[in-house]
């Protein structure tokens, strides 16, 4: 049973970046991250197809995911628009809410994704890496 | 009672399709694509020509499917120029029609005609939501293809390639080869003129276009290399001309020579290359120096080189400018034949990108764009005319301003 917090947004002032139980990783690096927002990594270590999730809308949870990876949100719309239209893979698939992201990467065998960390409490998910968020 | 017989046969024919090609395991294909329409204004500083015009520019229609997790098949239809059959305006080509199979992100082998990696901006040159300009930098400018031989100065098409990156630390190192036709492509054309009957559309040469690009990515910037290596047949028509023995320039070596960059950082980013293109006709091919003179001379080097620094005024404008410069000629003196034909172009650029998003991770589905561009070319011809005998020396300078908005929307 997941427990979540929905809309809470001062809660606490990190994301976590969550995956399936099921991938073969317990933490990712920076680089391995950026890969698979990317699309430059598709697998996970080539065992598990990898399905990554994100956020629709701007908001300081998204803007601390990105600004961890060192992209702007032009910049990935950018990356993710190149790749689409030289038929080398597809946008993540994004939701309205984190509890959205949340249920999808609990249910979807090999999927990526990040909430806020107040979201996620259970063992429905992995939380991979954790990003404080600069609240200045 | 016929008709609605025929209308009830084929909504059981509608419904049944789906669940047969489920049955046989057909993939669902992916319909989109984008097109742009702009207008722009012509003044020539003389007075002369000015114009006016509305232009689809281009319009492409991709259809792909996902054969599997690692098999993918794209095929990519481009229009351009208002195209209109009946009134002989424009082209239609199969653009792109590949299949490719990723093993990982390492290696990436792709088979099928396709628009091969040469610098930065080859491949994705007529992705035009992806850039902010309504005039491409002129050698990647596709709707320019009726006044200008962009394959002169980069490759358009191959059939086979292999592409991945190699991880070191935290930069890596890309790869791309590949293979295609030599340029020596029976057209038309060519049997309309030779009166053959032949089938038109295939090399007519044993050589191939060979390619590749290295380059480095380490975060947001890239740089690379890029070569092209292929021979061409079209010097056979000026043997006797310059007293080259027959069949002496029926292969002669081209190479193109590339290299890129591009960064960005926070707000600001920039993108450059340089192209230059070599044939190698030197004293080998048999070619005969003219009277009084030591050596001959058979030179179509080109060079060509942009660069374009933008800014993000915010998420969704963004302003750019920039320089292009393209030289290239006919210089031939050799044998009978002393002529020398120059032609430079220089474009100093600016413009607008207008982004209208739909969402923050949805793609930008309407793009708005501006850009002015003045326009300095160089014509001159001189030296003894090949056909008449007369000597001839021209020399022109046209001064232009270009003016176009344009509208890209994928859809």
């Amino acid at each position: 049973m997941l427990a979540l917090a929905a809309g809470a947004t001062t809660a606490s002032a990190q994301v976590a970046v969550i995956a399936h139980k099921g991938v073969p990783v317990d933490s990712l690096s920076k680089t391995e991250l950026l890969d698979f927002y990317t699309g430059d990594a598709q697998s996970w270590r080539g065992e598990m197809a990898v399905v990554v999730f994100d956020l629709k809308s701007r908001g300081p949870v998204r803007d601390a995911f990105y600004e961890y990876l060192g992209k702007t949100s032009s910049r990935m719309r950018s990356i993710w628009l190149k790749r689409k239209l030289s038929g080398e893979g597809d946008p993540p698939e994004s939701f309205e809410t984190e509890v959205e992201v949340l249920q999808r990467v609990a249910s979807t065998p090999g999927a990526l994704g990040f909430v806020q960390q107040a979201t996620v409490s259970g063992d429905d998910v992995k939380i991979l890496v954790v990003i404080e968020i600069d609240e200045g | 009672m016929p008709r609605v017989l025929f209308v009830i046969v084929c909504c059981l024919f509608w419904l049944g399709v789906p669940k047969a090609f489920g049955q046989f395991g057909a993939m669902p294909i992916n319909t989109f694509g984008y097109f742009q329409v702009s207008f722009q204004n012509q003044i020539d500083t003389n007075g002369d020509d000015d114009e006016n015009g509305f232009s689809v520019q281009q319009l492409n229609l991709i259809l792909e499917s996902n054969l599997s997790r690692q098999w993918r098949a794209f095929i990519d239809f481009e229009v351009l120029n208002n195209f209109s059959s009946s009134r002989r305006w424009g082209s239609f080509d199969l653009n792109e029609a590949w299949i490719s199979y990723r093993a990982s992100g390492q290696l990436t082998i792709k088979a099928g005609l396709h628009v091969p990696v040469f610098n930065h901006l080859n491949d994705i040159k007529n992705r035009t939501p992806l850039l902010p300009y309504v005039i491409r930098p002129h050698v990647y400018e596709e709707s320019f293809g009726e006044v200008l031989n962009i394959e002169e100065y980069v490759p358009e098409r191959a059939f086979a390639q292999v592409r991945g990156f190699l991880p070191v630390g935290s930069a890596k190192i890309d790869y791309a080869a590949y293979l295609g036709n030599s340029p020596n492509i029976r057209s038309q054309f060519d049997n309309e003129r030779d009166g053959d009957d032949e089938q038109t559309g295939i090399d007519t040469t044993t050589t191939f276009l060979v390619g590749g690009r290295l380059g480095l990515r380490y975060r947001e910037l890239t740089l690379g290399g890029s070569v092209t290596r292929e021979t061409v047949n079209f010097f056979r028509d000026i043997e006797r001309v310059v007293g080259a023995p027959a069949q002496s320039l029926n292969n002669v070596p081209k190479t193109r020579l590339g290299a890129d960059v591009s960064f960005h950082l926070d707000k600001l980013s920039f993108e450059g290359e340089v192209i230059a293109v070599r044939y190698d006709v030197d004293p080998p091919t048999g070619l005969r120096p003219r009277p009084g003179e030591r050596r001959p001379r058979l030179d179509l080097d080109r060079l060509f080189y942009y660069g374009t620094l933008g800014y993000h005024l915010n998420e969704n404008l963004f302003a750019y400018a920039s320089y292009w410069f393209s030289d290239e000629g006919f210089d031939l003196r050799a044998g009978e034949a002393d002529l020398l034909d120059e032609l430079d172009i220089e474009v100093v650029t600016a413009g607008l990108r207008y982004t209208l998003m739909r969402n923050e991770v949805g793609f930008d589905q309407v793009t708005l764009k501006a850009q002015y561009a003045y326009v300095l070319i160089g014509v001159s011809t001189r030296g003894i005319d090949p056909i008449g005998g007369e000597p001839v020396n021209l020399s022109e300078n046209p001064r232009l301003h270009l003016l176009g908005v344009g509208v890209s929307v994928l859809f």
